[in-house]
């Protein structure tokens, strides 16, 4: 009784706290104030995170009349935007806010609410524990970042994934210094940017004029990019070199609709120095040599085009240029397009490529294509309408991305090759590409390099006292906990609502100090509980190291799913399943426990999963050994079948890469009797009694 | 004209650059050009684009006019070479509202010819372009000066060029296009049937009104 009273207080206080939580992962370093920031876009992250549709419907109608861009685009009306003559007063506008005209994505739609959320509570998953993720041989970011990162948590996932979040920390006192200047000191008084003020100026309401954004001079979305551009002065003050490169635009634009000004900056500061250097810079250097790395992967991957392209004196610098450079904003649907970042974010380079040889083929793949484009123009002018020949399929397309064939491995042999060549064309240049990050775990590792680095420095000057800059994971929740916490939080709405609302104007009144100390205070209230699990985790490591030698042939043979491959993947599910199947009967004995859930409704199933949940890791935590099976929850059949493919599918993988002793789950699903739930619920806690 | 058959039509293919200063108009003037558009929501251009015009030149002449619309970023100059590769011709545009985008022609004129030649080793003939003459704020008459400028950098001539209110797009083409033809005599892109094109120089002067020297 008196547990059971315990832990219905934990369970509210964690209720409570996680609204705050998940509010914090949504609004984390919103806090100045400032009102001009694109704080539409927290409301827009909020509202897809509750997956209401409708309500994103409400708010873009809402939004609509009281903004001067509705406003200007009426007056405007006849002077010959191409859409924008056919948009009354409140332009009706899509899920990505683009106005919505003939062929544009309104019809769209998301992956369903259900799985949406299942990916969301995997990436705050994730995202909880980072660095730990990083330490782990995992490829569970991979997998995530391949099957598209949910709208929801793109502002706080890009930026983690490149290295912007770390980079941030690091320069806060840089950007919140410049920030002022950017905003209310007109870029006049400084002479020195003027020149390519000027140049920003002219190019930032030519975009994506048909984003609601962006509609005009005085709209908020020009005010952000503004303000990302004028960060950026500040930025190429220090590196004056490099200045501002027209293509960096559409980039800092669609960062923008993503995430607030602060983190599309870094965002557009990594993307330009480490994933992509040379892209932006006054030689194009980069562009030049990925141009020609491009040739490489398209003689290899596709020949055939290739030689039609030689062979009319097509060259990719003639049709890739704005492909890379602009890391294809105008020539994919948008969705897509976020997709192909979510890949790009996690690889790196490789995935421009990648995406250029599947556009490629789209277009010149098949002979009668190639046939009807005789001539240089045509081919050309086929190219640079690839946008008709991408639909709306963003899985069918990011898997064709993903099955080009080009290992990170490929990519270094060949830059050393390219290298040489460019040295003997080019002797006086500097580029190197060989130092460019290739994806999260470069980002990651370098921001890493860098931390030590300051802390050296700063120790050698004898400053003990300077603050450790603490990553987003070292104030994490268990990942159990935290997916309980989420779920709990997400079936309160209008509480949710209400909390968020409240932790918003706290942070916006400027509170930083108020919001750190409730991280502090989160942070060791959470840590016994993530350390007690810590513990648990090593003594089932002890354990399975007796299974390891009868299980590491097993796993061995357990088929890779090796996204990078074309392979028919429902062969491979088969596989897969057959195995996983054939080890659950070897180990039967051993699992007691499967509870099995068939959802009825909705509401109230779900609530006693929670406890069937927690009185599991409550065992856990008791060190039952014998407990591999955490339970798996069927829903309607549509959605869940295929997700959980791909979470036998993930968890194999993960299995290979991962050493054997941290297996621990292997998702059953077993679907043999309808029993209720109660009757289950009774049984565990029998058992855990 | 010269007499035979009327069947007998040749076909040429013209490589024509469009270049300058980013922001000058160089996409609107191709735009309007080509598809009798105008926007002010053209997007900056990367790299390079591209744009067909087919000109039904006479009776017995076609015209395909590819305009390769070359990004105005001075970066991007690192590029050119690959763009300018078998060009015929070129724009070189500026904007009259703005003093730096005339400045910069010199520049553009000196790297288009250093990068790209006619077959005889001859610059390719270039027509200049004061784009934006509809928000032209002085009337100062400087046809002088800019005719002379002209001969000094090595203009086959100038226009005062509204993409906008569509002034004197079309005459600056048809110019352009009768000094390639020209330049072109013993180069048919089609095979020629030894059927000569003779220019009625007439027209030309009628034609190429405003400004030209």
């Amino acid at each position: 009784r008196e547990r059971e009273r315990e832990r219905e207080r934990e369970r509210e206080s964690l209720s409570s706290s996680s609204q705050e939580d998940l509010t914090l992962y949504l609004f984390n370093n919103r806090n100045d104030g400032n009102v001009k920031e694109p704080h539409q876009l927290y409301l827009v992250t909020l509202i897809e995170y509750l997956n209401d549709e409708s309500l994103l419907l409400c708010f873009s109608k809402m939004l609509s009349p009281s903004s001067p861009a509705q406003k200007s685009l009426a007056e405007e009306d006849s002077s010959g935007s191409d859409a924008g003559s056919e948009v009354g007063l409140e332009p009706e506008t899509d899920r990505f806010g683009f106005i919505v005209t003939n062929g544009s994505t309104a019809g769209f739609v998301g992956p369903p609410p259900e799985l949406v959320r299942q990916r969301e509570a995997k990436w705050i998953n994730i995202i909880s524990q980072w660095d730990r993720m990083l330490l782990k041989k995992t490829s569970k970011v991979k997998v995530q970042c391949q099957k598209g990162i949910p709208a929801s948590l793109r502002a706080k996932c890009w930026p983690l994934l490149c290295g912007a979040s770390d980079k941030m920390k690091q320069n806060e006192s840089l950007y919140q210094a410049r920030k002022p200047n950017m905003l209310t000191v007109s870029l006049d008084e400084q002479p020195a940017l003027q020149s390519w003020v000027d140049v920003i100026e002219r190019d930032l309401d030519r975009q994506f004029p048909f984003h609601e954004m962006f509609l005009s001079k005085d709209g908020h979305g020009v005010q952000a990019a503004w303000f990302v551009a004028g960060a950026e002065s500040a930025y190429t003050q220090y590196q004056p070199e490099e200045g501002y490169c027209q293509a960096q635009g559409p980039v800092a634009a669609v960062l923008l609709m993503n995430m607030p000004a602060e983190e599309a900056f870094w965002c557009l500061v990594q993307i330009s120095e480490q994933y992509l250097p040379g892209y932006y810079s006054p030689l194009l250097e980069g562009v030049l040599f990925d141009a020609a790395m491009l040739t490489w992967v398209l003689k290899r991957t596709c020949p055939a085009a290739h030689k039609h392209l030689q062979r009319h004196g097509v060259e990719p610098l003639m049709f890739a240029t704005d492909w890379l450079m602009c890391l294809f904003t105008r020539h994919l649907p948008f969705n897509t397009l976020l997709r192909v970042w979510d890949l790009f974010f996690c690889y790196g380079v490789r995935v421009l490529l990648q995406v250029a040889v599947v556009l490629v083929r789209r277009v010149l793949g098949r002979a009668e294509q190639r046939k009807q484009c005789q001539g240089q123009m045509e081919t050309l002018e086929k190219l640079r309408g690839v946008r008709e020949e991408v639909q709306e399929e963003d899985d069918a397309f990011i898997a064709e991305v993903c099955s080009v064939q080009l290992s990170a491995r490929d990519l270094e042999k060949q830059t050393e090759k390219e290298l040489e060549k460019w040295r003997k064309d080019r002797p006086s240049s500097t580029f190197d590409p060989r130092g460019r990050c290739q994806g999260y775990r470069m980002a990651w590792a370098r921001a890493r390099h860098n931390e030590e680095e300051r802390e050296r420095k700063a120790r050698e000057k004898g400053n003990l006292s300077i603050p450790l800059a603490r990553s987003a994971s070292t104030l994490s929740l268990s990942p159990s906990l935290l997916h309980k916490r989420w779920k709990k939080g997400g079936k309160a709405n209008t509480g949710d609502w209400e909390g968020g609302k409240k932790v918003v104007r706290h942070l916006s009144m400027g509170a930083k100090e108020d919001w750190k100390s409730w991280n502090d205070i989160n942070f060791k209230e959470v840590q016994g509980v993530q350390e007690e699990e810590d513990v648990v985790e090593s003594k089932l490591t002890g354990q399975s190291e007796q299974k390891e030698a009868k299980e590491i042939d097993e796993i061995q043979n357990i088929p890779t799913v090796q996204v990078e491959e074309t392979v028919t993947v429902k062969e491979e599910i088969e596989q897969v399943e057959t195995r996983v199947s054939e080890r659950e009967e070897k180990e039967i004995d051993e699992i007691q426990n499967i509870p099995t859930v068939q959802l009825e409704e909705t509401v109230t199933v779900k609530e006693e999963i929670e406890q069937v949940e927690t009185r599991v890791s409550e065992r856990e935590e008791k060190e039952i050994d014998e407990i591999q099976n955490i339970p798996t929850v069927q829903l309607e059949e549509t959605v869940t079948v295929k997700e959980e493919i791909e979470q036998v599918e993930t968890r194999v993988s993960e299995r290979e890469e991962k050493e054997i002793d941290e297996i621990q789950n292997i998702p059953t699903v077993q679907v043999e009797e309808t029993v209720t739930v109660k009757e289950e619920i009774e049984q565990v806690e029998t058992k855990s009694l | 004209m010269a007499g035979g058959s009327v069947s007998e039509c040749k076909e040429y293919l013209f490589k024509v650059l469009v270049i300058g200063e980013l922001g000058v108009g160089k996409t609107s003037i191709i735009k309007r050009y080509v598809h009798q558009l105008f926007s002010q929501h053209y997007r900056a251009t990367i790299g390079v684009d591209f744009a067909l015009k087919v000109i039904n030149w006479d009776s017995k002449t076609l015209v395909r006019l590819q305009l390769w619309d070359i990004a105005g970023q001075e970066r991007f100059g690192n590029m050119t070479r690959v763009y300018y590769k078998e060009a015929v011709g070129a724009f070189v545009v500026f904007d009259v509202t703005r003093g730096s985008t005339f400045e910069a022609v010199s520049k553009w004129k000196h790297d288009l010819d250093s990068k790209v030649k006619l077959a005889n080793g001859s610059p390719i003939p270039s027509v200049l372009l004061a784009n934006k003459c509809d928000q032209k704020k002085e009337t100062s008459n400087n046809t002088a000066l800019m005719d002379n400028f002209c001969k000094e950098t090595g203009f086959l001539g100038w226009f005062e060029t509204s993409a906008k209110d569509n002034i004197n797009v079309d005459e600056a083409a048809r110019f352009l296009v009768e000094s390639i033809l020209a330049n072109d005599k013993g180069l048919p892109y089609e095979e020629s049937n030894g059927d000569r094109i003779k220019l009625d120089q007439e027209t030309v002067a009628a034609e190429s009104k405003s400004g030209c020297c």
